[in-house]
């Protein structure tokens, strides 16, 4: 089971509202490789996975995204914390504040809704891991594109440390399927799937 | 039910006092017999949760003990395990 610890996991303080970066940053909460889909996609692949090394890894990072998710829509509510009517237009605003004002939905940065499809989990140990692998690094991408587009650098700070786990995670992942591996035929990896066949 | 079940079951029921009376107290703050009831049940959760990790391992990583067990963390059954 899981408790909520009233923190984040790296300090947001953004001083100057500006929707105009909501817009796209919103996107690591409900896009296609942002937060709550990572933390979704690892947290479901754990049930069937062999290995204690590889379950833990998908706990833990799991566990790491959701408290990602928080550190995204902080930015997002800060960002979007005391707008006037004239700041949400100029920002191009007007669309996402009729439909959830400035209250946080899942979307992506084109405007989409969250989509399930986006968190695969195949049952596969090799498969799951090299998705796992894959995604961190279309999250890392995604943060270099934010990078791209920011200069406030009370938003540059917090992306930054998110973009630095990223590539962590990927690390970890990897030590994780180097673990599955070695724990099976070394000349067929694919002749069984451990988590399946006996 | 062997020793360790028996030992998880009482902090789960403990720990489910607490999610329960705290969820209450989210709305009625300032009502004294749920704060003395989640006040007790907090003590009596940290004491079994303390016995459970020093004889089965962690429930937390506040509950690792590294000089004693080394990482323990991975070692533990998980939750959704049943032997077959």
């Amino acid at each position: 089971m899981w408790t909520y610890e009233k923190k984040l996991e790296y300090p947001i303080n953004i001083k100057n509202p500006n929707p105009a970066l909501a817009k796209f940053i919103i996107t690591q909460f409900g896009g296609p490789d942002g937060e709550l889909g990572a933390s979704q996609r690892y947290l479901s692949q754990r049930y069937s996975m062999p290995f204690n090394e590889a379950i833990a890894t998908l706990t833990d990072i799991g566990t790491e995204e959701l408290a990602h998710m928080e550190m995204i829509c902080a930015i997002v509510h800060q960002l979007t914390r005391n707008m006037t009517m004239e700041q949400i237009k100029e920002a191009g605003f007007e669309a996402y504040f009729v439909d959830h004002t400035a209250g946080l939905y899942p979307q992506a940065a084109a405007g989409f809704p969250f989509d399930a499809l986006c968190f695969a989990s195949k049952g596969d140990a090799i498969t799951d891991l090299v998705e796992d692998m894959a995604a961190e690094q279309k999250a890392r991408t995604t943060y270099d594109n934010i990078l791209r587009m920011v200069d406030d650098p009370d938003v540059i700070d917090p992306i930054r440390f998110l973009r630095e786990r990223e590539v962590v995670h990927f690390q970890r992942f990897g030590e994780a399927l180097r673990v599955v591996q070695d724990n099976l035929d070394c000349k067929n990896f694919y002749a069984i799937n451990p988590e399946f066949d006996k | 039910m062997n020793g360790r079940d028996e030992m998880l079951k009482k902090v789960q029921k403990l720990n489910f006092v607490m999610i329960d009376t705290g969820l209450y107290l989210n709305n009625q703050p300032e009502n004294q017999a749920g704060q003395a009831l989640f006040s007790k049940y907090q003590a009596l959760h940290r004491q079994a949760k303390e016995e459970f990790e020093g004889a089965y391992g962690p429930l937390t990583y506040g509950g690792i003990n590294t000089e004693c067990d080394g990482w323990s963390w991975i070692k533990n059954p998980w939750p959704w395990e049943v032997e077959d």
